[in-house]
């Protein structure tokens, strides 16, 4: 599965998530979805938005973590 | 996509409207027959027509008018071609759903020819009771509110996707 790992990239750059819903131009609740894992994917246009904002890289904020156990949702 | 029981009653639904549309066709294909040999019989032999007016199939009702007559033939047969177009749609329509092909043109087409077929129909009823031609379904109105149920169903299984699709859509940021 991937795993998001946006909280990390935040605290390094003193941002909070309403900040970065608001000048990505999602929801908090979106932004949420996101940092929970409970999101089913994540466009591309909005990916480049984050990247942009917390000047960083897609491979920052997304891990791949083998999830053997788990039953594969795609 | 659908599970097991809703697609073991697809397949139920799918046969019962299969032979309700090869009923309608048999039906409609036998009284093209009938009212064509009497058209012609009417045409041929003078001394019979009185006879053809006072005998009129059940459903007509009681013309002396040969022109209302024949326009009631005329209507009930377009009728009848409505319930088949209906039938043959809502049969193609369970056709998709059960193999999982939910919002494409051909599911749209099918349940276009629902609503126009079953549109005509009322309209034509509404004509018919207008010059006071008593035309009747018959036995048909249930088949046709067994089609429409069989209709919306499938429609509702369609729906049951396209909230699935939707909530994992919300979920894509």
């Amino acid at each position: 599965m991937i795993k998001v790992n946006i909280d990390k990239v935040l605290l390094d750059r003193h941002i909070t998530s309403k900040m970065l819903a608001a000048e990505i131009g999602i929801t908090p609740a979106n932004l949420s979805i996101l940092k929970t894992g409970k999101a089913k994917g994540i466009r591309f246009a909005t990916l480049s938005r984050i990247c942009k904002v917390l000047k960083c890289q897609p491979g920052d904020i997304l891990e791949y973590v083998d999830d053997s156990d788990h039953a594969d949702e795609f | 996509m659908t599970n097991k029981r809703a697609n073991s009653f697809l397949t139920i639904i799918y046969v019962i409207s299969v032979i309700i549309l090869a009923s309608l066709v048999v039906g409609f294909c036998t009284l093209t027959v009938i009212f064509l040999i009497a058209g012609i019989v009417f045409l041929v032999n003078p001394s019979a027509r009185i006879s053809i007016l006072k005998d009129s199939p059940t459903g007509i009702g009681n013309l002396n008018n040969p022109w209302g007559f024949w326009l009631a033939i005329l209507l009930i047969l377009f009728l009848l071609a409505m319930l088949v177009v209906i039938a043959w749609a809502v049969s193609k329509l369970i056709q998709n759903v059960r193999n999982n092909i939910f919002f494409e043109t051909s599911t749209l087409n099918y349940i276009r020819c629902i609503l126009w077929g079953y549109g005509a129909i009322i309209v034509l009823s509404l004509f018919g009771s207008l010059f006071d031609l008593n035309i009747s379904l018959g036995d048909s109105s249930g088949a046709i509110s067994l089609l429409m149920w069989f209709a919306v169903y499938a429609i509702y299984i369609m729906f049951k996707y396209g909230i699935q699709l939707q909530d994992d859509s919300n979920k894509i940021v």
